[in-house]
């Protein structure tokens, strides 16, 4: 249950299946899905000396090269390949798609092989973006994949299919053949658990794995049951990282950040290669600056021992160390000039401030004092535009049934300190998607007698560090299944139910998950041996992205006017 | 953190299949049958209630040791909660605090000659449980906590056990056998091949392209043949009176023989193109392969062969014909594609010598490496052993590999080339290949390795020596390099080849005095000045090697 050892292991076995000096052809998606776990040098390791794209019809004729194909099987993709093979730019041909080619696609791709130079047909099912051994993501983001189709509770039909794909090859890179539960207020969760059970059986052979104790469950939920995880600001590194500067691919986009070195201009972040990264992945900023204080401290230790090359010894080990300390060399710069800039905009947008407000609202019955809070800060022209509107969010999504709702007041509020009209639709539009009506769980457990007393408990109790309160919603579901205590009711399985305490847990989340939520995810892998699970959705929001696709999506069915509603803030940053 | 985990297990024993209980997957039911089914743990007298299994054990085994005493109590108390918890929570309340410490221990007790049944099923036996004692730990490797009743002691089923999701029961097993149950570890994932399926449509489609082609080729031959023969008596009838349109007539003739020419009042437009054609502009033209009508822009000529197409020589063409371009390509374009893949170019063949080196490296490496070690560990300094004299062998032997490698990866890379992706495709060969063994080197801090890690290890700086920063470092490596070399040549090298290795040292020497040269020119005209200060110090130092260098040289001549 490691993700990116599955694909890692698929593109192994492609570029050593065949000897001697190879190029790899990709399409547009299957190269973010290699490049979230492969880098160019372990390619290189594998004979694999050229990289390129099947769509760039310039490339040169090398026919003493072997070409390995790895191609998503969409129709356009087959038409580059069709092209390719009537003129084979190489020697030998070796196919992989990522999913299920169709017989006819088959059939059209034998027939202009004239040369016989396909040597091999393979479907190796590495169809989605490993971002952590626990954590995937179909990379399915708006305008270009829109999620809803002719109403805000049905699927567009392009993105249902790519999900169907990708979520078939999930199980099947992971060898899963699972029984599914999906979230009952959801029609989307219901339709795609129907269709996969259907796609299963249909592929029986396929899906004919060694049985397992207990079977592995496939957990579909929607993102709507909680609207509130996306919303909040974050404070782990990966997590932030994306929050503040999003994480595409494994890159992140600092060009934008003041007097920035052109080498830093965009960076990689990969766990394989960059041991620091993997440590601090889950740390809070806090710790995370201690440990990069001691990893500057390193680097300056070892900077100094290399400065005075005395003798012949000295200058050996400098050799021996040299490759190391390159490394070590760059990896610091990167990694300080990223958390220097997640401090700047920290700093310079008041987040500390506004998180401790978004975690009370998030987490504590307390209307008054928080109302108290939220006036002054929507007053407040420190404050940006966006975490005024997160603010308001997080109320209007806690205290809407409540009676005393300040929500309009708020609104007025907004209005009044000058925020755009336009993302103060967006407040409707939230409420018009994730609203309580629209949830399935009590999720801030303030509907219920018991449940608010139980909250006004943990309020009371205090927790250690005011900004990192929150769990996601996910914890509890997941807590619950864990003990088997899940309930059928809410999340009913599609066929047959088993009182078993699940061991291995693949979620899905319909409408992206979140950093947070991986996190979560990490933790708890780690603390339960014995359970696996794997989270992954349609694409991993940040609360721009997150905000975007609400806001297009409902803008569309409010009927709303025909002016396109404004994009947030860093969302240009959030490009596909 | 808990290191106890349930599977279904099903026991090794040879039981016939037959005796399992019937809807053995329901791990409730079993639970239940079992509890009920009360048996004393030591002489396996069945017993109705847990009150008297009580008294008959107070009765009966009242004089055995205190070590079965506690064993029995212990026994006691899990039947009791078992009995005692309802069905659904049986199997929590055997997991106390799972989230904190529960701890289990798998040690196989020889001694024991209790039998006793396991609380989920009646097959999988206790006799190889290892015995409980006072102070037991828990055998987990990083655990070690003595383990009480207190926060739970388990013993692990899976020693007489091999794990059967179908007919197995739910048993407590350690982590350890929990995750090495077939399977649960496997990052392969599903691989489906689609080859067959390919092969036989492409088969059943290029047969017929195949059956096409020959057939214009044959017509080609025969079209070669008319010009062959025509262009003879055309050359007798030009010294008689025949004007050469009538050779042109009498060729159209045997040409429209080999295949029928479309009517030309038949066609208005291009088949290929769909331009219309013009009296002037767009002219008409013939295929003479298939015979349809096609303008100028679709149709190209070819020459004509009598002999075999294998000889692509201009001056044995007999003649020209115009063909379209569907034609040509049935005809050449495989024709074309199997003498491109045939041709080798440069690369390719440097790069098999490279594969054969480096695998003759890998061969040599790890023996050479292997008697290091053994000259070491019998501190053989003697140079007149004969393993020392292997050894030396060897170390030579690599060294030539060493340079042949680094000669012909710089080969590569210096090829010329007509085009951006070959330049990238020769780089990233020299990269790789830079990179492959100083990772092998790496790790291999002996100092016997010194030499080859001297050759290997600075090339991935070579690489980046443009960037000034790194100059230092090449220049560090570069005199490392050839001071490790020199100080282990000067200690192993036997008297007769020293003059030999001393002029090749010098010569390396010398070519790097030229290259740091070449480095200060180049820091000085970019400004950098600490660069060029570091850089002047070790071309000092360079020369002053050189110097004695030839000095011994004189010495020895």
């Amino acid at each position: 249950m490691d993700v990116v050892k599955a694909v890692q292991n698929y593109i192994y076995k492609m570029v050593n299946e065949v000897s001697g000096m190879k190029v790899l052809l990709l399409d547009n998606e299957t190269t973010p899905i290699i490049s979230n776990v492969m880098t160019q040098s372990a390619l290189l390791t594998h004979e694999t000396y050229l990289v390129d794209r099947i769509d760039n019809r310039k490339r040169d004729k090398m026919r003493h090269l072997r070409c390995i194909c790895f191609l998503r099987p969409t129709s356009e993709t087959i038409q580059l390949l069709v092209e390719e093979l009537r003129e084979p730019c190489y020697g030998d041909y070796y196919l992989y798609f990522s999913n299920t080619v169709k017989k006819s696609q088959i059939e059209r791709l034998a027939e202009v092989d004239e040369h016989e130079v396909v040597r091999e047909v393979q479907e190796y099912f590495a169809d989605y973006c490993a971002i952590n051994p626990d954590f995937y993501s179909l990379n399915l983001t708006y305008p270009q994949n829109p999620l809803y189709g002719e109403s805000p509770t049905s699927w567009d039909g392009r993105t249902f299919s790519r999900v169907l794909e990708g979520l078939l090859s999930v199980l099947l890179s992971l060898k899963k053949k699972p029984s599914i539960r999906y979230e009952k207020m959801s029609v989307m969760a219901k339709k795609l658990a129907q269709e996969i059970n259907y796609q299963i059986q249909q592929e029986g052979q396929l899906f004919d794995f060694r049985k397992t104790d207990t079977p592995p469950i496939l957990l579909i939920l929607d993102r709507r049951n909680d609207p509130v995880t996306p919303l909040l600001s974050q404070w782990t590194y990966q997590a932030m990282v994306h929050e503040l500067l999003g994480i595409q691919n494994g890159r992140v986009d600092l060009s934008d950040v003041p007097d920035i070195r052109a080498e830093l201009r965009e960076i990689v972040l990969s766990r394989d290669q960059d041991s620091f990264y993997k440590k601090n992945l889950y740390l809070n900023l806090g710790d995370l600056s201690a440990n990069i204080r001691s990893y500057v401290q390193e680097y300056q230790t070892r900077t100094q021992s290399n400065m005075n090359i005395d003798s012949i010894a000295d200058m050996k080990r400098f050799v021996e160390e040299y490759p190391e300390f390159r490394k070590l060399s760059g990896n610091v710069t990167k990694h300080v000039a990223l958390v220097g800039e997640l401090s700047r905009l920290v700093e310079k947008e008041k987040l500390l401030e506004v998180s401790e407000l978004e975690q009370s609202l998030a987490c504590y019955e307390q209307q008054q004092n928080d109302l108290k809070n939220l006036q002054r800060l929507i007053t407040s022209s420190h404050i940006s535009e966006n975490s005024k509107i997160r603010l308001v969010l997080l109320y209007a999504l806690r205290y809407e049934k409540a009676q005393n709702n300040a929500t309009k007041s708020l609104v007025e509020l907004l209005h009044h300190s000058g925020v755009s009209e336009q993302k103060i639709m967006l407040i409707d539009s939230m409420m018009e998607y994730a609203g309580a009506d629209k949830r399935q769980d009590d999720l801030f457990a303030n509907e219920g007698f018991l449940a608010s007393a139980k909250s006004a408990l943990r309020g009371l109790r205090g927790a250690e560090n005011v900004y990192t309160m929150h769990a996601p919603h996910l914890a509890q579901t997941l807590e619950l299944m864990i003990k088997g205590k899940l309930k059928d009711t809410s999340y009913p399985f599609l066929d047959g139910v088993t009182r078993d305490r699940p061991q291995d847990i693949i979620i899905f989340m319909i409408g992206g998950a979140t950093y947070e939520e991986a996190k979560y995810v990490a933790e708890l892998n780690a603390s339960t041996p014995g359970i696996r699970v794997v989270l992954g959705g349609t694409t991993v929001h940040n609360s721009a992205s997150f905000l975007n696709e609400v806001q297009e999506a409902f803008h569309r069915f409010s009927g709303g006017s025909s002016s396109r509603p404004p994009r947030f803030g860093q969302q240009s940053r959030t490009r596909v | 953190m808990s290191f106890v985990q349930e599977a279904y297990f099903y026991p090794n024993t040879s039981f016939p299949s037959d005796s399992l209980p019937g809807g053995n997957s329901q791990r409730e039911s079993l639970l239940y049958d079992d509890s009920i089914k009360l048996e004393c743990p030591i002489c396996n007298e069945a017993m109705i209630s847990l009150a008297q299994l009580n008294q008959h054990l107070d009765d009966v085994h009242s004089e055995e040791s205190n070590a079965k005493k506690d064993i029995i109590l212990s026994w006691f108390k899990n039947a009791q909660s078992t009995l005692m918890k309802p069905l659904s929570k049986a199997k929590l309340a055997s997991l106390p605090n799972q989230l904190s410490q529960t701890v289990t221990q798998t040690v196989i007790n020889k001694l024991s000659e209790l039998d006793v049944l396991d609380e989920g099923s009646e097959l999988v036996t206790r006799s190889h449980w290892q015995r409980e004692s006072e102070n037991d730990q828990c055998s987990h490797s990083n655990c070690g906590k003595t383990v009480n009743l207190r926060n739970g002691k388990y013993n692990c089923r899976n020693r007489q056990a091999s794990h059967d999701p179908v007919n197995g029961y739910w048993s407590r097993v350690c982590n350890n056998c929990y995750k090495s149950r077939d399977g649960y570890l496997d990052d392969q994932g599903v691989v489906s091949s689609r080859t067959e399926e390919f092969k036989q449509n492409r088969v059943l489609c290029t047969e017929k392209a195949h059956l096409e082609g020959n057939r214009l080729e044959k017509r080609l031959e025969k079209l070669a043949k008319v010009y062959a023969t025509k262009i003879k008596t055309g050359n007798s009838a030009q010294s008689g009176l025949a004007p050469p349109l009538t050779l042109k007539h009498r060729r159209r003739a045997s040409e429209q023989s080999i295949v029928k020419w479309e009517d030309d009042a038949s066609v208005t437009h291009c088949p290929l193109c769909n331009s219309p054609f013009g009296k002037i502009t767009n002219r008409k033209h013939h295929c003479r392969l298939c015979g349809r009508i096609i303008d100028e822009k679709c149709s190209s000529k070819v020459s004509l062969h009598t002999n075999d197409y294998t000889e692509n020589v201009e001056h044995d063409s007999v003649g020209q014909v115009r063909v379209c371009k569907e034609c040509r390509n049935a005809v050449f374009r495989r024709r074309e594609y199997i003498e491109e893949v045939s041709k080798t170019p440069q690369v390719v063949m440097l790069y098999q010598k490279l594969t054969k080196i480096r695998s003759a490296i890998d061969q040599t490496l790890p023996k050479f490496q292997e008697m290091l070690v053994m000259l070491k560990s019998q501190e053989i300094v003697n140079q007149t052993h004969a393993d020392y004299q292997v050894a030396a062998r060897t170390r030579k032997e690599l060294l030539e590999y060493f340079t042949q490698f680094d000669a012909i990866n710089k080969k590569i890379n210096s090829l010329a080339t007509n085009s951006e992706t070959q330049r990238r495709l020769h780089s990233n060969i020299y990269l790789a290949a830079n990179h492959l063994p100083s990772i092998k080197m790496q790790g291999k801090a002996h100092p016997g390795a010194t030499v080859a890690e001297g050759r290997t290890l600075p090339k991935p700086c070579e690489e980046e020596a443009d960037s000034t920063g790194d100059l230092l470092a090449v220049i560090a490596t570069r005199r490392n390099r050839s001071l490790s070399v020199s100080s282990s040549k000067s200690t192993r090298s036997t008297k007769s080849t020293k003059g030999e290795k001393l002029r090749q040292q010098l010569g390396v020497l010398e070519e790097q005095e030229k290259l740091v040269e070449e480095y200060i020119s180049k820091a000085t005209r970019k400004r950098k000045i600490e660069d060029v200060q570091t850089l002047k110090a070790s071309l000092d130092e360079l020369r002053q090697e050189i110097d004695i260098k030839k000095q011994q040289l004189v010495e020895l001549s």
